[in-house]
């Protein structure tokens, strides 16, 4: 009895291996045998940096609207130091959160209402004036002035009169506080409007992470959409951002070398350089992971990638150093240390190149950010 | 003693089982052995016409883009375009085509509308800014795409289109048609089997894993391109190409029952392929790194329709219900400025919904 069994048991396994042995590989990408705990990363991910920085970012757009509110009603040097402080704080936590752009925050497209760039493909040379970090004034004021608008919608004018662009300009241009004693009502309005729905946009976020958390930490694999394919994406998507809205388009990098100082991240504020380097630290903290063993750089080791993920750390210490050199407000700088800022351009180069094209290479991540299909 | 027999029994099988790995078993008496290659030489093989065919909409295709580079204005002939439609005065830089006596318009559906859609790309290619409501230039990335009035981009109507209306429903109707043709009818099924396969545009040695370059003589064209384009998450590569081998290894053999199923694995995959690509082009507008990146977001759109229009041709066994085709064709045949501009991207999340439940992608 007992050998029969064993004779079927044997039969069976060599069958199931002949059949196998039929099927011809097909284009699957093979995965990495590795055992690295790839689902123990992204709740860390989720749990220690995607939900607290949310979390966080909530509570300083608490603390902003209580400073906007002072200096709305009794607009002054007096009021406006404290809601500097309050909004650079803010602006720095939303540059702490902006790479977990996917599940939840593109889902309410968080990116595009908060701090709107008009797209890497967009340039000044070939769009005109409204690109990058630019704020529609003319469309702020015409809202202001009509009292109609509807800020959820996608055309670039209004995408350019709303978020963090749109509150530095009606809090720190030149003569904003002047502005709230004519139309003031209006102009009060048009500010809490603003920030109430970065305020609604980002408590949504926080409301779906604890839903979309299952799925994300239940996902490992890379390919497009999943969660370690979307922050590898999103790494090289704000280095991008950095390469050409952030530092290279106003340094002339788009334009043959023509300048636009007022197109710099947070320019009406003046933190464009705190802004840039909160930025790349904040990505190198998402590359390390929050806990040690359980970041992507953990990942890139256990991948045997030791001499790739040594690169990435030192080249990302050496950009966040030359993007400390920048002296704030960066408009100045790009005209007075015009060599600084583009010294720090040169390493943001050099650190997307092998976040956008070795990681991704490494992690057989598919860079999707890109209108490149090459038609 | 009896149990000697299991492990006997086992061994025969496996062998019967290994022989099938080259030869397909079949109770048919009239089948013959025969091996299925790992490309498409077969010795009496055919496709001539098909690869020329493709050859034509890519030169017409290439010519209609020369004018998206740059910011300015680069004029397009339209007696030019008109050669390349209808292959007159010797149009093409590939001189075996002028010669080739066969046009892109014989075998293709709906061949009005698509004419017009490559005169519609002459006509706006007129130096002015396009705007809801005026066709024109939108700036893509350092160079430009032409849009009508209403966003869409006509050369990639045109092309994607064409991929449709031409490749794609002459290969489903080839396929069907050997489908029902009698196993000893070989020539015959052998020449459409050809045809159909000429019109996926890949090398006879094709390579999943080769990643072939935008110069290499040999690199997959239109659908080919697409196969890793957009087909590689649901191995469309593999599994079409695979089973275009098959086929035809089976139609020499009479094996009816194989060459029918490989029909049907290649009608499903490739119609699967069209509502993959379908499905990037009516997500990646959505994106919050494409949102009023018009330039990218039209383009997408543009080339999103003739994919969807692709699937008006599908097989007999499709799953697409005629409701769901209805509604994404109205859906894509909306204004575009319309579709980017909707809060909630109402239609386009519709239109994702509709494909990827269909399709499981």
């Amino acid at each position: 009895m007992n050998r029969r069994i064993i004779a079927i048991f044997i039969a069976f396994t060599v069958l199931t291996g002949a059949f196998y042995a039929c099927n011809k590989p097909n284009d699957n990408t093979t995965q990495n045998t590795d055992t690295f705990d790839k689902g123990a990363m992204l709740a860390d991910y989720a749990d220690n940096m995607i939900v607290p920085g949310y979390k966080s970012l909530q509570s300083e757009l608490a603390k902003l609207k209580t400073a906007s509110d002072a200096f709305v009603n009794a607009p002054s040097d007096a009021t406006q130091a404290p809601l500097k402080e309050a909004f650079k704080n803010v602006y720095l936590q939303y540059q702490r959160v902006v790479a977990f752009q996917f599940g939840p925050a593109e889902t309410a497209l968080l990116d595009i209402y908060a701090n709107y760039a008009g797209g890497i493909d967009y340039s000044f040379a070939t769009a005109g004036q409204l690109t990058g970090f630019s704020v529609d004034t003319a469309t702020i004021e015409n809202n202001i002035s009509s009292g109609t608008y509807n800020l959820a919608t996608n055309s670039r004018s209004i995408l350019y009169s709303q978020g963090f662009p749109a509150l530095g300009y009606l809090y720190f241009a030149p003569g904003a506080a002047g502005k709230f004693s004519t139309n003031t009502a209006a102009r009060i309005k048009y500010v809490n409007d603003v920030l109430s729905r970065l305020t609604t946009l980002v408590d949504g976020v926080v409301a779906a992470w604890p839903t979309y958390r299952a799925d994300f930490i239940a996902n490992t694999k890379t390919n497009v959409g999943s969660p370690i394919g979307n922050i590898v994406n999103q790494l090289a998507y704000q280095l991008d951002m950095t390469k050409g809205p952030r530092i290279g388009w106003p340094l002339g990098k788009a334009s043959n070398g023509t300048t636009f100082p007022d197109k710099c991240e947070g320019y009406y504020a003046g933190i464009s350089a705190a802004l840039a380097k909160e930025n790349v630290a904040s990505l190198k903290k998402v590359y390390t992971g929050s806990t040690a063993g359980r970041g992507l750089a953990d990942y890139l080791k256990a991948l045997k990638k030791e001499t790739l993920n040594a690169d990435v750390l030192a080249q990302f210490d050496i950009t966040i150093s030359a993007l400390q050199q920048i002296n704030d407000p960066m408009s100045s700088s790009i005209t007075a240390q015009p060599a600084t800022v583009d010294a720090a351009y040169k390493e943001v180069q050099k650190l997307l190149t092998l976040i956008k094209t070795d990681v991704a290479s490494a992690t057989a991540v598919q860079i999707t950010f890109t209108d490149n299909d090459g038609d | 003693m009896r149990s000697y027999y299991l492990p006997a029994a086992a061994l025969l099988t496996l062998a019967a089982s290994v022989t099938s790995c080259k030869k397909d078993k079949n109770t048919d008496p009239d089948v013959k052995a025969y091996t299925v290659p790992t490309t498409y030489n077969f010795g009496n093989a055919n496709y001539t016409s098909s690869t020329q065919r493709i050859k034509m909409a890519v030169e017409l295709d290439t010519y209609l883009k020369t004018a998206n580079t740059g910011s300015t204005l680069v004029p397009l002939d339209k007696t030019k375009a008109d050669n390349l439609w209808n292959n007159a005065n010797n149009p093409y830089s590939d001189a075996s085509l002028n010669t080739s006596g066969i046009n892109i318009i014989t075998p293709m559906a709906n061949a009005s509308l698509f004419k017009s859609y490559v005169d519609s790309s002459v006509i706006y290619n007129n130096g002015t800014t396009a705007s809801q409501g005026t066709g024109g230039f939108v700036p893509r990335g350092t160079n430009k795409i032409i849009v009508g009035p209403r966003g869409l981009e006509y050369s990639q109507a045109y092309t994607k289109g064409v991929m449709g209306s031409l490749f794609f429903k002459e290969a489903m109707r080839l396929l069907a048609s050997v489908k029902a043709m009698d196993p000893k009818d070989t020539a015959t099924a052998q020449a459409a089997w050809d045809e159909a396969f000429g019109y996926l545009a890949v090398p006879a040695d094709y390579d999943t894993s080769k990643t072939y370059t935008s110069t290499d003589a040999n690199r997959p064209l239109l659908w080919g391109g697409y196969l890793a384009e957009r087909g590689k998450s649901i191995q469309a590569g593999g599994i079409i190409f695979s089973a275009f081998l098959k086929g035809r290894a089976a139609i020499g053999a009479y094996d009816k029952t194989v060459r029918n199923a490989q029909a049907d694995t290649i009608m499903a995959k490739w119609e699967q392929l069209a509502a993959a690509s379908a499905l990037a082009y009516v997500t990646s507008p959505t994106a919050s790194s494409a949102i009023g990146n018009l330039g990218t977001q039209f383009h997408a759109l543009s080339e999103g329709l003739g994919f969807i229009l692709a699937l008006q041709y599908r097989s007999a066994n499709s799953k697409l219900s005629a409701a769901d085709f209805t509604t994404l064709n109205n859906i894509i045949h909306k204004d575009f400025y319309e579709l980017i501009n909707q809060t909630g991207f109402t239609d386009l999340t519709t239109a994702q919904n509709i494909l990827k439940n269909t399709y499981g992608l």
